[in-house]
């Protein structure tokens, strides 16, 4: 059911339902300190998504399970610092950066493994595979193995002070390695994206300066250099290298206030931003089109997306499920054939036609027949059987009722259908008497209703 | 309705023969010549006003006798049709009892002043250079809000400023922009860590210019703030009452309004007196009257080029809608 995963600045973690737009909250409010509780990362702590690891300001490392909605405290790091950066290895240790610039790479218990310094000023860190990026204010990008943490396998070197000779501040805010090569992307406190590579030089290779404000955040998406970037002011674009410089491909408009994390899906076209305008937005990619807005009451400070997402989910089983009608329309055409009047071809257009007609108006027939009760279903049976009447196509009016119940995605309510089936059936042989009442009966669904609840007390 | 509100045009076409207009006033002009004086006019648009006034009064008093006669199966007053009440849905409308907004509040920046541990102490200031008309809003300001300070800005850094601001127990800060020699914008800073905002000014009227204002005095005055209904209102509407002392002395009878509509928020400063055993209340304006439209919203104190934008108004994308508002 959730999404998407966001932490608030007052410690709440909240899971986001991206087809309702509403969210829920996983840990109770009341209970939260805001100044020990505010969540400052968050990653995911299992492969199967299930698990949330975060750290607090209280420099506290913290499981949350949602399938159980427990919390567990793992250990707290040592030393003193707002924790800045977390990541987890892929052989299940837990790296942690702090303001202060020390790394400490620990395992579920606490147990410290290794330490690394990262510089005074560490405003982020993120690591692929075994290695981490570290990057801050005044403090130079640094990247280490974590086989050998003792010193740094590669550090940047800041640009050439600009024309007039004043030295260029070194402000990264958020940093990225680009999994199986050996390049870095970083967004700077100074208007700027900028991209490492460690094989060529410790400059930047490329630079972009991108709007007037601070970039706050970036993340990688599903595509092959190319990354998303948000900034202080709310603009969040999506950014491509593909050639010999950093382009801006497109914006992604909506956020009000500052963007504080951002999370592009790895395989899907959907990025979700959140910030501290209190609102999480899903934008898909290609189509810049926003998707999905939740209003989540508190300002946030990092989001996740699961792999699987309810919005496709629900594409994908509308078509397998397509899919199965029409296998067994073909099965049950041959038994049908004899008791029908009317034409083979005639049969396959209407059905063309009606399909259309269904899927167009397909959204209200649903809201229709949402209503609970039998009264709502019996006119939207009439409204089919009308139109197949228009088309003195008897035969399609079971199948196609069965698709609606089933587009509904309510397992429950397929089972009235092949009961309903034989009925229909019947009314259907009726309606044959009323041939010359069609227009009246399409006209006015009121009427048909009332018929059809006619016929089914007899 | 009636035939009179059309009345002295058409007189003055049906009248036939020489057209020498009558100077001396009165209702007779209506009958002698085709022109009638400028005094005349006057006066026929005052008495087709008050005609028209009094039919008004008719039909409301016919209506209200109206519903008492049916009472309870009278039919409901009509609602006008009005940009407030045609309002866009806003998610973030805040509800009455909203667990999550009341935790979020009683951790916010603005928690100190409403657990009562901080009093309000304001520092006002203006733009560099500032001019008369900066000055004058700087005092009225200064007598509007009890315990306020004002010093000259002497071409001194804002990030400075609020270092020394902080430094000296300041609660808030208030900086007067100015441009073309008229205030013209605020800067609202809310000291230890707070928000900082960025209002522009409209309208703003002084002291003096008000017919029939009065003298203010050292009270401390009741609040008033309406209609901030929205999250991003709520807020605003903290900082605003963060401004101004825990307890308002009621025998002093003076009120300030902060009145939020269609995201313009409108500031008033009046003396009221309640008349007719409590039923009215007569109001007597002090102080200057202004609008304050909000521009954006800082998380943080003042830092434009490097701090979070908790809200910024992008006409662009914002100001698309007359029916939307953010306040």
């Amino acid at each position: 059911m959730n999404d998407c995963y966001v932490a608030a600045a007052t410690g709440c973690l909240k899971g986001l339902s991206l087809i309702d737009h509403t969210f829920l909250n996983l840990n109770s409010v009341k209970d939260l300190q805001p100044k020990q509780d505010e969540i400052s990362r968050m990653v995911f702590g299992s492969p199967d998504q299930n698990q949330l690891l975060y750290s607090t300001a209280s420099r506290q490392i913290r499981t949350f399970d949602t399938s159980t909605c427990r919390r567990e405290d793992l250990y707290t790091v040592p030393g003193t610092g707002k924790i800045n950066g977390l990541y987890l290895t892929p052989t299940d240790q837990i790296v942690t950066a702090c303001e202060t610039g020390s790394i400490l790479v620990a395992d579920r218990k606490g147990t410290e493994l290794a330490t690394m310094n990262g510089g005074p000023g560490l405003l982020c860190m993120n690591g692929c595979g075994d290695r981490i990026a570290a990057g801050g204010k005044d403090c130079p990008v640094k990247v280490f193995n974590l086989e050998k943490p003792e010193k740094p396998t590669w550090i940047s070197k800041n640009v050439p002070p600009d024309e007039l000779q004043l030295a260029i501040k070194i402000w990264d805010k958020d940093v990225r390695l680009m999994p199986n090569t050996e390049t870095l992307i970083t967004g700077t406190g100074t208007k700027t994206l900028r991209l490492y590579d460690m094989r060529a030089q410790r400059r930047p290779v490329m630079q972009l300066k991108w709007m007037e404000s601070p970039i706050n955040a970036i993340s990688l998406s599903n595509q092959d250099k190319q990354i998303y970037a948000g900034n202080t002011h709310g603009e969040l674009g999506l950014f491509d290298w593909r050639g010999t410089r950093i382009m801006l491909v497109c914006k992604y408009k909506g956020q009000a206030g500052a963007i504080r994390s951002i999370y592009g899906h790895p395989t899907l076209p959907y990025v979700a931003s959140c910030g501290i305008d209190r609102f999480t937005r899903i934008h898909d990619s290609t189509t810049r089109k926003l998707v999905s807005k939740v209003y989540c009451k508190t300002r946030l400070n990092a989001v996740l997306m699961r792999d699987e997402l309810s919005i496709r989910k629900t594409a994908k089983k509308e078509q397998e499920e397509i899919e199965e009608e029409w296998a067994q329309i073909n099965q049950k055409e041959p038994k049908t054939e004899a008791d029908s009047d009317g034409d083979e071809s005639d049969a396959s257009e209407a059905w063309g036609a009606i399909d259309e007609e269904s899927e167009s108006g397909g959204e209200d027939e649903e809201s229709d027949d949402e209503e609970e009760g039998d009264d709502s279903e019996d006119e939207g049976d009439e409204e089919a059987a009308d139109e197949e009447e228009e088309s003195d196509e008897e035969e399609a009016s079971p199948p196609l009722k069965k698709k609606r119940v089933s587009a509904r995605g309510d397992a429950g309510k397929a089972k009235p259908a092949p009961t309903k089936r034989a009925e229909v059936k019947e009314e259907v042989g009726s309606d044959d008497d009323d041939d010359e009442d069609d227009d009246v009966q399409v006209i006015s669904p009121i009427k048909a209703g009332g018929k059809a609840k006619g016929k089914r007390r007899k | 309705m009636s035939d009179d509100e059309g009345g002295s045009r058409m007189d003055v076409k049906d009248i036939p023969g020489p057209s020498k207009a009558s100077k001396k006033g009165g209702d007779i002009a209506l009958k002698k010549g085709r022109r009638i004086s400028r005094s005349n006019r006057a006066e026929n648009a005052r008495n087709i006003k008050m005609k028209k006034a009094a039919e008004k009064r008719g039909r409301q008093e016919e209506r209200k006798k109206l519903r008492e006669k049916l009472g309870e199966k009278a039919v409901p007053k009509e609602v006008p049709r009005t940009i407030e009440s045609t309002r866009e849905h806003d998610v973030t409308m805040v509800a009455a009892e909203d667990e999550e907004v009341e935790h979020d509040e009683e951790h916010d920046e603005f928690a100190s002043y409403f657990n009562r541990d901080t009093t309000p102490k304001v520092l006002i200031t203006m733009s560099p250079y500032a001019k008369v008309k900066t000055w004058k809003f700087c005092y009225e300001l200064q007598k509007c809000i009890p315990g306020a300070d004002i010093f000259s800005r002497k071409n001194v850094a804002l990030k400075k400023i609020v270092k020394q601001a902080i430094e000296k127990e300041y609660t808030d800060l208030l900086v007067v922009h100015e441009d073309m020699k008229m205030p013209n914008a605020m800067i609202f800073c809310h000291l230890p860590e707070g928000p900082t905002a960025y209002f522009k000014i409209n309208n703003l009227t002084f002291t003096k210019d008000i017919k029939k204002s009065g003298e203010s005095t050292d009270h401390y005055p009741e609040v008033i703030l309406n209609n901030f209904n929205t999250r991003l209102g709520h807020s605003v509407a903290r900082m605003f009452a963060c401004l101004f002392p825990h307890n308002p002395e009621f025998k002093g009878r003076r009120v300030v309004t902060f009145h939020n509509q269609r995201d313009y928020i409108f500031f008033r400063h009046h003396r009221y007196e309640f008349k007719k055993e409590g039923k009215k209340a007569a109001l007597l304006e002090l102080g200057p009257r202004f609008t304050l439209r909000l521009k954006w919203l800082q998380k943080g104190t003042f830092d434009t080029t490097g701090g979070e934008f908790e809200w910024v108004l992008k006409r662009h994308e914002m100001e698309t809608s007359r029916r939307r508002f953010f306040l």
